[in-house]
Order: C-alpha cells, then sequence, then structure tokens
C-alpha cells in the first residue's frame, strides 16, 4: 500500500490558547517521518493541547501547522484527512455498533455523495482488520469488547483511512498493562510499515520502550527532544515531574528504564 | 441493480451508474414493511368514515375509476387529510430524530426550541385578532420562523449546541406559551373554540396549499437526508474524531438542525403541535432498528404511521364526536414512551 511516505507535518511558531490563557507560545517542531515520536510531560504541559493543534482541532492564535508546507488550516478538511488520521481521547462509541462498521467510517474521507462505497474501501477494511488483528471480532458490538479490543478497533479505523500520518492522544490511558502493550506494539507496527506516527504518552517509560523519538514538555515548552536513549536523564526527569530517580538501559531493547523513584525532599 | 454481495454480514452492495452505496439489508427489509403496513393503514383509513367503502372501492377510487360518489368522498373529502397525516407525522418524527442525534439526547425535541409554542401563538392570534386576516396556516409557518430566528439570533456566536439556544428556546416557547393563554382569555368563547384546535393538533381542516407545500418540502428534506446520510452518521462521534475524519461538526449540526426547523415549522402550520410524535416516532423507529445507526427513514415511516393511525381512531372511536389527533397522540404516546423509557437499558446514550 503507497501512503505517500513522505508527507510532512510541522509546527512553526506555533501559539495555542484556550481563551485568553496562552498554553503553548512559540513552538518549534517537525515529526520525523517514518518513525514514532511519543510527546512527554507533567499534566498540564500542553502536550494535548499540542496534539491537538498538530491535527487541526485547536486553530493557533499565531504561527502555522504546516502539512507538506501548506497551512493545515488552508487546505479542505476532507484532503487534510486523507493525509493524517487522528485517534482523539474523547471517543464515543455510538450504540449497536460493530467493529468492522467503525472501520467503515475511517474511508469517510474517501468517500463522496455519490460514491459512497467502493470496491476500493473493502480492500481497505479487510487490510485494517487484519492490520489490528481484528478479524474475529468483526461482527462484535463495540461495547461488548475489552478496552484493550476497542482500543485496536479505533486505531483501525485510522489505519482504513489510509493516512502516511496518525496522530494518537493518550492510546492507552485506560489500559491495564497487557492492553498498554497490545495497542503500543500495532502502533509500533504500523511505523514499521512506514507510518509517520505521534502520540501523547503518560507513561516514560513506556514512551521510551516503543518510540524513536522523544518530544519532552513543559509548561508550554518542548525542553528536551531526540532518541529517548539520548534524551532521558536524571536531570530531565527531575525537571519534567519533580522527582529522582536512577536510570538503567533495558538489557534486551536498550532503551532507558526508571527505578529507585523517590520523591524530592525539600531541606 | 444490487450487483454484488459485499463481504460485510448484512449489507449489500448497490451501484447505479456512478452512485454507489452500501445497504444494510435489515434496515431495508424493515423499512418496506413498515411502508407496506402504511399503505394498508391508509387504504383503510380512506375507506372509514360515515360512508363506509372496501379497500377494494378505495383503490378503485384513488386510480379514478368505478362509483363516482365514492371517487369524490375519498379524491375530494378524505385524501386531503390522510396526505396531512402522512406528511405532518412524518415531519414531526423525522425532525425529532435529527434533533435527538444532533443533541445526543433521546429527549430532545424541536419542541425544545420553542417552535410549536411560536406557531400555537401566531395562528391563535390570527384567529382572535380582528385585525390581522392572514389564515391561520400562514401565521403558524411565521411563528415557527420567527422562534427559529429568535433562537438563532439570541444565541449568536455560541454555536447550536450551546446551552444559549436552549434556554432561548425554552424562553420564546413559554413567552409565546404564555401570550397564547392571555388571547384565548381575552375573546368569546366561540372564537376560542376556533382557535382551540390550533393548540392541541388537529388534523380537522387543513389547509390544502400547506399541505402540498409540507409535501414539497418533507420530499426535499427526505432526498436530502437520503444523500447526506453517510455524513449524518457520522452524528453520533464526538466533534474531535468527526474533524479527524474531515468534517465540520458545526457544520453538520447546522444542517441537521436547519432540516429539523424546517421540518416542524412546516408540519406545526398544518396540523398545529403535535411535538410528541416527535419523540415517539425515532423511538419507535430505535427500536425496530434494534438500535443500529440513525433511523432517519425509519423514523419518517413510524412518524406517518403513527398519526394517521391516531387520526383513523380519533375520527371514528367515539364518532360523531371528534378527538383531535393531537390529544389522542398525547393520550397514547405518553404511556408508551415511558414504557419504553423504563424498559431500556440505562447504558444507551442515545
Amino acid at each position: 500500500m503507497d501512503l505517500g511516505m513522505s508527507t510532512v507535518l510541522s509546527a512553526n511558531n506555533l501559539t495555542l490558547q484556550h481563551g485568553k490563557t496562552t498554553i503553548i507560545e512559540l513552538l518549534n517542531l517537525a515529526l520525523p517521518i517514518g518513525k514514532v515520536t511519543a510527546i512527554v510531560g507533567p499534566n498540564g504541559c500542553g502536550k494535548s493541547t499540542l496534539l491537538h493543534g498538530l491535527s487541526r482541532i485547536h486553530a493557533p492564535t499565531n504561527g502555522y501547522v504546516l502539512l507538506d508546507g501548506k497551512d493545515i488550516h488552508k487546505q479542505p478538511s476532507r484532503e487534510v484527512a486523507r493525509r493524517l488520521a487522528l485517534l482523539p481521547q474523547d471517543t464515543i462509541s455510538p450504540d449497536g455498533m460493530t467493529v468492522s462498521e467503525l472501520i467503515r467510517f475511517g474511508r469517510h474521507p474517501h468517500q463522496g455523495t455519490m460514491k459512497q462505497w467502493s470496491m476500493s474501501d473493502e480492500e481497505a477494511i479487510s487490510y485494517a482488520l487484519n492490520a489490528a488483528n481484528l478479524n474475529e471480532l468483526e461482527n462484535r458490538l463495540l461495547d461488548t469488547l475489552s478496552g484493550g479490543q476497542r482500543q485496536r478497533a479505533w486505531i483501525a479505523m485510522t489505519i482504513a483511512q489510509e493516512t502516511p500520518l496518525l496522530l494518537l492522544d493518550e492510546p492507552t490511558s485506560a489500559l491495564d498493562l497487557g492492553h498498554q502493550v497490545e495497542v503500543f506494539e500495532l502502533i509500533k507496527a504500523l511505523s514499521n510499515k512506514g507510518k509517520t506516527v505521534a502520540m501523547v504518552v503518560h507513561d516514560l517509560p513506556s514512551a521510551c520502550r516503543y518510540a524513536d523519538h522523544i518530544v519532552a514538555m513543559k509548561g508550554g515548552k518542548i525542553i528536551a527532544e531526540g532518541p529517548p536513549k539520548e534524551v532521558i536523564t536524571k536531570e530531565l526527569v527531575l525537571e519534567l515531574y519533580g522527582i529522582e530517580c536512577d536510570l538503567l538501559l533495558d538489557p534486551t531493547t536498550q532503551t532507558p528504564i526508571l527505578i529507585n523513584i523517590r520523591r524530592v525532599r525539600n531541606g | 441493480m444490487i450487483n454484488k454481495i459485499s463481504s460485510f454480514t448484512g449489507y449489500s452492495y448497490l451501484s447505479i451508474g456512478p452512485y454507489s452505496c452500501l445497504l444494510d439489508k435489515r434496515a431495508i427489509t424493515r423499512n418496506f414493511i413498515l411502508a407496506a403496513i402504511l399503505v394498508l393503514v391508509c387504504i383503510g383509513g380512506l375507506g372509514s368514515g360515515t360512508v363506509p367503502l372496501s379497500p377494494w372501492e378505495v383503490v378503485n377510487a384513488l386510480l379514478g375509476k368505478g362509483d363516482a360518489m365514492a371517487q369524490f368522498v375519498v379524491q375530494e373529502l378524505r385524501l386531503k387529510r390522510l396526505l396531512a397525516g402522512i406528511y405532518t407525522g412524518a415531519a414531526f418524527s423525522l425532525a425529532g430524530c435529527l434533533m435527538q442525534t444532533l443533541a445526543r439526547n433521546r429527549l430532545a425535541t424541536p419542541g425544545i426550541i420553542g417552535i410549536d409554542n411560536a406557531a400555537m401563538a401566531f395562528a391563535v392570534s390570527s384567529i382572535v385578532s380582528t385585525s390581522i386576516s392572514i389564515a391561520p396556516s400562514a401565521m403558524a409557518l411565521a411563528g415557527s420562523a420567527t422562534a427559529a430566528a429568535l433562537a438563532f439570533g439570541l444565541s449568536a456566536h455560541s454555536g447550536t449546541r450551546g446551552y444559549r439556544f436552549i434556554v432561548a428556546g425554552i424562553a420564546i416557547g413559554s413567552v409565546a406559551g404564555a401570550m397564547t393563554q392571555i388571547m384565548l382569555s381575552q375573546v368569546a368563547v366561540d372564537t376560542a373554540n376556533t382557535a382551540y384546535p390550533w393548540t392541541v393538533g388537529s388534523l380537522n381542516s387543513p389547509s390544502k396549499l400547506m399541505v402540498h407545500i409540507l409535501g414539497v418540502g418533507l420530499l426535499i428534506c427526505l432526498i436530502g437526508c437520503l444523500l447526506l446520510t453517510h455524513v449524518f452518521s457520522l452524528l453520533p462521534f464526538s466533534d474531535p474524531v468527526v474533524t479527524g475524519l474531515g468534517r465540520n461538526m458545526k457544520h453538520l449540526r447546522l444542517i441537521a438542525l436547519s432540516l429539523s426547523i424546517l421540518l416542524t415549522g412546516l408540519a406545526v402550520s398544518v396540523a398545529g403541535p403535535v411535538g410528541l410524535i416527535a419523540l415517539i416516532g425515532p423511538e419507535m423507529a430505535r427500536v425496530l432498528m434494534q438500535y443500529r445507526g440513525t433511523p432517519l427513514i425509519s423514523s419518517a415511516l413510524t412518524g406517518s404511521l403513527i398519526m394517521v393511525v391516531a387520526d383513523i381512531a380519533g375520527r371514528t372511536a367515539f364518532s360523531p364526536v371528534e378527538i383531535p389527533v393531537g390529544i389522542l397522540t398525547s393520550i397514547v404516546g405518553g404511556p408508551y414512551l415511558i414504557w419504553v423509557l423504563i424498559r431500556q437499558d440505562t447504558n444507551r446514550s442515545l
């Protein structure tokens, strides 16, 4: 499947506000192509807002989000949706919807008033079902699935969208460890096939384990950026979360893991 | 026409020229059954009354054959009322379904923004007043347009889903309701009696012109809904999901809301406020479709069916006394609605 893998998403002097409160100011970022980028940081650091900005949900007060070099807000939303898929945090599963019916909505940007369905839609959906390992659950109702299965169904919807870019807002926030791994491995597999992925992640060790590129944010600014091994230091963890810890390298994946975590004692 | 069986269970792939879509076989079957029942009820309804006619005589009379008397009774006396029932039922119910889908609330109706009450107030004012000589149905239409415009105007810039919109609508509705009461209390009993059908909803003497206008409006809205099915199917999703799929939720809501208001406005100007149909019709359609998708077409069909049945019952049950259709739908519909809501599992969001 050719997804036009060279699609680039970047932020240029991006300023995002909620009402009069500035959340993010003059931020610059370019997502590495074909890699998984994890946006990490403490609560309220603006990481979700940044993702909303990048996915055109939140319009900037200043600066630009550029998709293939052009302002994302100046491009027709449906055209953007053919290159950039989004999995927001607050997904509502409509009543009585089956897995394959949900995945079908991923084809929406490719359909028109007249051509509401075509054989290429059918192919994209069976591809998505396969990729997310949902073949056996195809006709199950979403409400009857486990949290991890449901999240995989939503990701499958974005796979069916056939976009080179995928943005996810805390895709594992409500999942237990097993389901987290299930979802992260799916995301990693998508990136191995060439998709550019950016996700907001709460859990720093998971971010280190599954991301190629870490964007660490605090107070609406990027304070560190790069491969996990280079970026994650004791000092950074202290600055981000206000905790002391020691770092080890995971012997199998060579990614940093946090041990001996403790609260900073004042005085 | 259906040239390929889709690999999805329960769906067929339809392709006519440049148009192609996926059809939910179960929904199609059930809608056909609903439509068939509606046709049978209509034939029965055209045959019932002070001059009873057999279904065969009714069909012949409709085709312009047979007995001249039967033709006159069917075509001149009963058809207009039947069409008024079919159209208003479909319009109220479709409007309700759109409103409930966009508000994500099974109890939302266009009446919540005061359309019914405003139409009622305007219609009553045209009857009780000596200076206004416009037909009540035209005034009702003007009333619904005014209510919609006021609700939009008062909630400008706050979006169509904001509380301001609803609060403005409730205010407009209550003011209009109070005005109706004042007007009715200030006039002679005879005049109040004439105005009475406009306060409860009745198909007793619909204006022929308004029935035709409603028919055309309904047809346009139905075609619009069919063409926009794939877009309206996004309404139950959250705003960011819809944005991610390349649609603007605000535009979607505005289109659905406008259709809903247009349909209600037209229907109210034919039959007065029979608002309960907007709750019962879609609810029945959802039950029939087992809570899958947004049953727009089914809602239109169930609405017509309820309205026609209620009207037939209202004019034959205690004949020669007629019970206005609005009262009958309330008496039967209220308990039905309560039953449905109680029976329903609590985890349904819509």
